[in-house]
Parts: structure tokens; C-alpha cells; sequence
């Protein structure tokens, strides 16, 4: 998919940029860094918080990238809600994030529980803490539109769309394309190109 | 050849600038746009501050080969990922110098990456220029190549034209030369070729022919203007009528082309014409022609020319009409036949002397209407010879009566003169006699009327020696005997005789007589005559004060000064006083006496001894009468 994108446009420019490899990006999983836009004063806090602000962001940028079908995003609709399930393992991070606007939209953070309100979310994010559950909440939130995000083991494999997890102490990002597919999302070749794709 | 080189390469240059003008815009473009698709392809990574994903990105610039350098900045201007071509792999890390932002010779764009209306970094890349600088060499060799050719071409195509334009051309010039250097409008050019130089050849020939033609009208009418001229002069001469008329035929002929030429006078009474003069005949037609007369009435033609005062002209075509043919027996005159012919009246002074006639006799050719103007100038010559001959001839007869009349007339005077003399001295004798008392004593009173006889006789006596003297002078038969003579008797003579007069009016005469007058030799009775009549003038016209006679003699000459203080001659009367019957107050006459022909008569005998005379004076201031005479008379000058 990313290589069909680049290729068509591309193909409208003059014969000299033709030469533009088919392969811009090999969807590698690399190591990303701190998202600055997102976190001012970042080097002052203490790792753990650190890490959260730095997914926080990433959740952020993570809208940018990925278009939601018109009827999960109406227009005229005034925010873009982030729903965190339970436990909230953030603690302020996602404060920075609240209120920005993207995609035209307000930012709105809530946190819901399992089974409640989840068709107003466009984003939920899954903390570990519903690592048993998670089965569950997957299954609760087919039908729906909603972009899943998590950091634990198997999340992709269990049907979440986007994982966090940490290598070389840096915050890296997993996506499971089918299940991006099944929640009627697409996702920008660009944020593939950035993280480790998964097919199931 | 230069001048089409330098066009070529000045739209070779404009064109080859045009371009890489355009060609430097349309790389930029491109290379602004692949800076855009760069940029495009690196939002995520920078969103999500994946240096390695950034330096992949612009790793694929490695399929650019001009790309020089390639930076990605982000949002605070920090160096986020750069390329360089040779690097063996996509770096994340920025290089030591990052992007120099103006490389030189290098062509560079900086584009801010804008990601959901946001702005989220810069992409700068900059690219060399070998593309547009191979492009400019491949010009710069293409235009060399290309002024090569065309040159050669140029100088092929040349030396062609030379063969179709140049040759003719210079033909031209060299038929101009020679037409220039020798004058010589024959001299044609030869046409080459249908083109326009053709044409030019055409043009100039065409000019030369009529240069050539009018040349020759010109030097044809400076030929007649010259025999006109000729003629004219010839027409002063002393020629007799016949001569003159020769020669304007012959000059006729010398500029018409006309057979022959004849000359018709009308003779006194205006009845016949006569054969005057003829040029271009045979000797035989001559002798037939000669002096032929033909009455007017049966001339023909020629009769109703003269009658109507008009030319007429008749030629095979418009041949003579029966009833203006002549009549017999002139008609077989062999010599006048013709049909092609003009008749020209001769027109002097508004009077018809004659005709001029002009016939192509032989050639049998019309006679041309440009002609008709020449021929009349000819027969206006003519008729001007005529006209004098026949004036002349008047003048002559009469002068040659007045001569006659007048001599007839002195003679009468001469006759008369002397026949009054003779009487005249038989009173004039008596009269003396009677009163020497021969016939007895004479009373007083007899005596004074006697005595006033005696006196008017006497002047009765003068004025017919006068009239006398004046007739012979006139008539010619006055002469002057030449004898020596001696200037001092003629003055003592003169002053002998007018002594009583100056006592009775008592006026002082004094003479002054140069010492050494030379003899002189002339008339001395005339010369007394001369010198008592100024002087008897001068006392009869003074009523006081002195008269004054000088003589003296240089170069040859007596001069001689009557002077006197009389009233004095006004200027007018100065010019009169020698002519005949003349004083210069009529009423003087009357108390002066004298005939007033003393001082014309005066004059005739000093211009008779080659002699002059004349008058000084002014009104009061009176009057000095001078004459020159030659001391030496040797032949007598008659009036």
C-alpha cells in the first residue's frame, strides 16, 4: 500500500524525479525518540513519567495519521475523544494533549469503563491492567470504529490495532494492519513505514 | 556574409539564453516540487522524531544524481536528518556542517513541511548545476557547429549568386564606363538573364536609346538654329536678290528634307508671279523655269495661296482639285509638275511680296507637318529679302529725285542771285555817280535821299551775295581757291574796313597778333569774309564797351577768338546761330540789319579749309566766337 501511494504520485511529476525508488521505506521497526512537539521539559521528569508523556504525544500524532470513516467522525462533530479503559496509567500526561486541536477537532480525554460509552471514542487506549479482559473489550469494540492502542504483549495478535512497547529504551510502536482494517481505519503508509507491521 | 553571422549568433545567444533561463526555472521547479514530495514523505517521521526513518527518506534522493546535499530540519530549526551522495547509508545523524545554506554554484530550495495545518519542519536540498551547465556547453558547440555550417553554406550559396547577380551587375557598370569615358550613347548592354537584373539591363538601355535619340534631336535642331543663323547673317550682306533668295533655299534644303524649293515674286500691280530663285533643280529644269511669269489668275494653287494669304499643302493622297490645277499653256511646263507639294505665302511687314514653294517632285513623299513650321520660317526669310529689295529700290529712286530737284533748285537761286546783281549795280553805279556830282551839282536834299538809296543797296547787295554764296554752297559750286597768304593782312584788311563803324559807335578795338604767325596757305578772300563777318557781328551786336581779335597759331592751326561784350547767345540759341536764315531774336533782325545767313555761310568756309568753329558765351557776359583753322590747306573739303 505504501508503495502504490508513493508510485501514484510520483508518476505525476516530470520524467527526471521518475527514477524515485518503487521501495522508499522498508517497514522496518525503528526506534523513535522523544516526540518534542508533545513534551516540553521532557528531560526533567523521572523515566516512568517521561515514558507516558511521550505515548501521550504519540497517541496525539497517532490521529494525525490515521483517517476514521466519515460516520465515526461526523462532521460538524466539535472533539476527538481519547478513552482510556479503567485504569489509567498516565496519570497527567494527557493533560498536555487535551484541549489541542487536530484533525480541526478538539482533543477530549475520559476515561470509561468496559462495556460503557465506547461508540462516542475514537481512540481507546488499553492499559496492562486489562491484560486478562482483554479478549473481551476486543470483542466488545468490534463494529466500531475505533482506533485501539495498547502497551502489552500480544495486543496486536489479540486484535488491538497499535502497541507500545520499549527497545533500546526507546518508546517503539507495533500495528496490526487487519485489525486496522476490521475497525474500518486507515492508516497513513507513513506511520506503517515507522512501525513493526503485524498481519493476522 | 559578417552581418548574417552576427544575426545568427545574436538569436543563437537570445534563444540558447531564453532558454536556460527556462531551463533554470524549470529545474527549480523540480526541484521544488521534489523537495514538497521529500517533505510529504517525512511528516511521520518527524512527528514521530524518527531520525532514521528522516535519513531514509532523503536517502532516496541517491537516485538524483545532481543532488548535491539534502537536509531535514524541524520545527525549532534543529538538524533532524541529512544526505550527501557517496554516503554508503542513510545516516540518522546530522553531518559536521549539516546543509550549507548557499552553496555556491549550486542550486538550492528550503521548504517548510506542513503537516495538518501545522507546521512541523523545513526541507532544504540543493542540487548542482552540471545538468544546466552540460547544457549550456552542448549549446555553446551546437551554435559553433551550426555558424560553421551556415557559413560554408553561406560562402557556397555566395559564390552562386556572384555567377547569377554579380556578373550581370558588373557587366552593367563596365557598359556604364564606357558609355561615361567615350561618349558613346550606342553602346548597349547585353541582357543575361529574365530576372530583375534583366530588367535593370532593359532599363538601362532603354535610357541610352533615348539619350542617344534626343542627342540626336538636339544636334539636328542646333544644326538648323545654326542655319538660321548663317542665314540671317548672309541677309546683311551686299548681295543682290536673287543671291540672297539662293541662299535661303540652300539652307532650306540643308535642313528640310524637301526635293526642291522655289521662289515665286508677285510683280508690281499684283497680276504676275515670276520664277525668282530655285534650289535642288537639274540645269535642264532650270533653264524651262527661269524667270517664268504666270498671271495670278491662272496660277491655280498658287493663286488662291496668295489671294487667301494661307499655305497649302498637297500630297498624293490629297492630290490637287482639277480647278486649281494650272492653266495652259503654263501647264505643260514640264519643270513645275508635280504632286506632292506646299505653297507658302511670303508675308513682309503685313504685305504679300510672293510665294515659297516646296515639292518632293522626285521622292513623290508628303510633305511632313513638322515641316510646315520650318518652311515657313524659310519663306518669312524670303520675303523679308524681297520686301528690302523692293524698298531699297523705292529709297533710291527717291532720293535719287530729291538730289534732282534740289540741284534744280541751288541752280535757280545761283541764276536768280546773279540776275538780281546785275541790275543792282546799274543803281547802285548810277547812284554814285550822280552823287560825285558827274551829272551836276545835287541839292542836299536829292543828296540825303540819294545817299539812303545808296545804303540800302548796298545792303540789298550784301543779302544777294549772301543768298548767292549760300546757293553755290548748296549746289556745291561754292570752291575755294588755294594761294599763300598772310594772317596779318587778313587781320589788317578786316580791321580797315570795320574802323568806321567801331568811331561811329564808339567802341575800342584792340588786336593782338601773335609775332611769329606762320603763311598760311588757303582761300584768303573767303577767310577775310569770315573773319569781317564775326566781327562786323560782334560791333553790330555791342552797343559799349571794346572788341577784342587774337590770333596765334599752334599744332598746325590758327586759332582765332572774336571776342566782345555784347548781350551774349543763350545756351538754346548757341545750337542755331549757325544754321541757315537764324538769329537769335527775330526782332533783331529788324533793327540789326543782316540776313542771319553771315555765320552759316562762316561756318561752310572753315569746315571748307577743314576748319571749326564755334561759340562761348553767356547771357550779359558776351560772347567769344573761336575758330580753328589749318594754317596749311591742302586739298578743299567741298560741303
Amino acid at each position: 500500500m505504501a508503495v502504490d501511494l508513493l508510485n501514484a504520485r510520483i508518476l505525476k511529476l516530470s520524467t527526471s524525479l521518475r527514477a524515485l525508488p518503487a521501495v522508499l521505506r522498508l517497514a522496518t521497526i525503528t526506534g523513535a525518540g522523544v516526540a518534542s512537539v508533545a513534551v516540553p521539559n521532557a528531560h526533567a521528569q523521572s523515566p516512568e513519567v517521561r515514558e507516558y508523556q511521550i505515548k501521550a504525544a504519540f497517541i496525539y500524532n497517532f490521529i494525525k495519521f490515521v483517517d476514521w470513516p466519515r460516520d465515526a467522525l461526523p462532521e460538524g462533530s466539535e472533539t476527538i475523544n481519547i478513552c482510556v479503559l479503567r485504569d489509567d496509567p498516565f496519570a497527567d500526561a494527557l493533560e498536555s494533549i487535551k484541549g489541542k486541536t487536530v484533525k480541526s477537532r478538539r482533543v477530549a480525554v475520559r476515561r470509561i469503563e468496559p462495556g460503557r460509552d465506547l461508540e462516542t471514542c475514537q481512540v481507546v487506549f488499553i492499559g496492562s491492567s486489562e491484560g486478562k479482559r482483554l479478549p473481551r473489550v476486543i470483542e466488545s469494540l468490534q463494529g466500531l470504529n475505533v482506533l485501539t492502542v495498547g502497551e502489552m504483549d500480544r495486543f496486536v495478535e489479540l486484535g488491538g490495532i497499535i502497541n507500545f512497547f520499549v527497545q533500546n529504551n526507546r518508546v517503539r510502536f507495533e500495528i496490526n494492519v487487519n485489525s486496522a482494517e476490521r475497525a474500518g481505519l486507515k492508516l497513513s503508509s507513513q506511520l506503517l513505514s515507522l512501525a513493526k507491521v503485524v498481519r493476522q | 556574409m559578417v552581418t548574417s553571422s552576427v544575426t545568427l549568433l545574436l538569436a543563437g545567444a537570445a534563444y540558447v539564453t531564453y532558454d536556460l533561463i527556462t531551463f533554470r526555472q524549470a529545474m527549480s521547479r523540480d526541484l521544488m516540487i521534489l523537495a514538497d514530495i521529500i517533505g510529504n514523505n517525512s511528516t511521520a517521521a518527524l512527528a514521530f522524531d524518527d531520525q532514521q526513518a528522516g535519513a531514509a527518506t532523503l536517502a532516496s534522493l541517491r537516485a538524483q544524481e545532481h543532488i548535491a546535499s539534502a537536509c531535514l530540519y524541524g520545527k525549532e530549526g534543529r538538524l533532524f536528518a541529512a544526505y550527501a551522495p557517496g554516503e554508503p547509508s542513510p545516516r540518522p545523524l546530522p553531518p559536521r556542517d549539516g546543509c550549507r545554506r548557499s552553496d555556491r554554484g549550486h542550486l538550492a530550495v528550503s521548504r517548510p513541511i506542513v503537516f495538518d495545518g501545522e507546521p512541523i519542519g523545513t526541507i532544504y536540498i540543493s542540487s548542482d548545476l552540471d545538468e544546466f551547465y552540460g547544457r549550456l556547453r552542448r549549446y555553446a558547440s551546437i551554435g559553433v557547429l551550426v555558424i560553421l555550417a551556415s557559413s560554408l553554406v553561406g560562402w557556397v550559396l555566395s559564390v552562386q549568386l556572384q555567377r547569377v547577380i554579380s556578373r550581370p551587375i558588373l557587366h552593367l557598370v563596365q557598359a556604364a564606363k564606357t558609355v561615361s569615358e567615350r561618349t558613346d550613347y550606342s553602346v548597349r548592354a547585353v541582357k543575361q538573364s529574365e530576372d530583375e537584373v534583366g530588367l535593370l539591363v532593359d532599363g538601362f538601355n532603354e535610357m541610352l536609346a533615348q539619350i542617344e535619340k534626343r542627342d540626336a534631336a538636339l544636334t539636328r535642331m542646333s544644326n538648323n538654329l545654326n542655319q538660321l543663323y548663317r542665314l540671317s547673317t548672309a541677309m546683311q550682306e551686299p548681295l543682290s536678290l536673287r543671291d540672297q533668295l539662293t541662299r535661303v533655299l540652300e539652307a532650306a534644303r540643308q535642313v528640310v528634307a524637301v526635293d526642291r524649293f522655289y521662289i515665286w515674286a508677285v510683280l508690281p500691280g499684283e497680276t504676275r508671279l515670276a520664277a525668282l530663285a530655285g534650289a535642288g533643280f537639274s540645269e535642264e529644269e532650270w533653264k524651262d523655269f527661269d524667270r517664268v511669269e504666270i498671271p495670278l489668275v491662272e496660277a491655280g494653287a498658287m493663286g488662291k495661296a496668295y489671294g487667301e494669304g494661307a499655305p497649302l499643302v498637297f500630297t498624293e493622297a490629297t492630290p490637287l482639285p482639277s480647278e486649281l490645277r494650272l492653266r495652259p499653256p503654263y501647264s505643260e511646263i514640264r519643270a513645275i509638275r508635280t504632286k506632292s507639294f506646299i505653297v507658302l505665302p511670303m508675308i513682309a511687314r503685313g504685305r504679300r511680296v510672293g510665294l515659297f514653294t516646296a515639292d518632293n517632285k522626285w521622292s513623290r513623299q508628303p510633305i511632313l507637318p513638322q515641316t510646315v513650321d520650318l518652311l515657313q520660317i524659310f519663306a518669312s526669310h524670303a520675303a523679308v529679302a524681297v520686301e528690302n529689295a523692293r524698298l531699297f529700290r523705292e529709297i533710291e529712286e527717291k532720293g535719287h529725285q530729291l538730289e534732282v530737284a534740289s540741284k534744280h533748285k541751288s541752280q535757280f537761286l545761283a541764276n536768280m542771285s546773279h540776275e538780281l546783281r546785275t541790275p543792282l549795280n546799274a543803281i547802285l553805279g548810277y547812284t554814285e555817280l550822280i552823287l560825285d556830282n558827274i551829272y551836276g551839282e545835287v541839292s542836299a536834299k536829292i543828296r540825303d535821299v540819294l545817299e539812303r538809296v545808296q545804303k540800302s543797296g548796298r545792303h540789298l547787295l550784301g543779302l544777294i551775295n549772301d543768298v548767292l554764296d549760300l546757293s553755290k554752297i548748296e549746289a556745291g559750286q561754292l570752291t575755294v581757291s588755294l594761294n599763300d597768304y598772310s594772317f596779318k593782312e587778313v587781320v589788317y584788311a578786316v580791321v580797315t574796313a570795320v574802323e568806321p563803324l567801331v568811331a561811329e559807335k564808339k567802341l575800342r578795338l584792340s588786336v593782338s597778333l601773335a609775332p611769329d604767325l606762320p603763311v598760311g596757305r588757303g582761300d584768303e578772300r573767303r577767310i577775310t569774309q569770315v573773319l569781317l563777318n564775326l566781327v562786323g557781328n560782334a560791333i553790330k551786336f555791342t552797343d559799349a564797351g571794346e572788341i577784342t581779335v587774337r590770333v596765334t597759331s599752334a599744332n598746325g592751326a590758327f586759332l582765332v577768338s572774336v571776342a566782345d561784350t555784347g548781350p551774349g547767345i543763350s545756351e538754346a540759341d548757341q545750337q542755331k546761330i549757325f544754321e541757315e536764315f537764324h538769329q537769335v531774336d527775330s526782332s533783331a533782325t529788324r533793327t540789326k540789319g543782316g540776313t542771319g545767313l553771315g555765320l552759316a555761310i562762316a561756318k561752310r568756309i572753315i569746315e571748307m579749309h577743314g576748319g571749326r568753329i564755334k561759340v562761348e558765351s553767356a547771357p550779359g557776359r558776351g560772347s567769344t566766337f573761336s575758330v580753328t583753322l589749318p594754317t596749311r590747306v591742302t586739298v578743299s573739303e567741298t560741303s
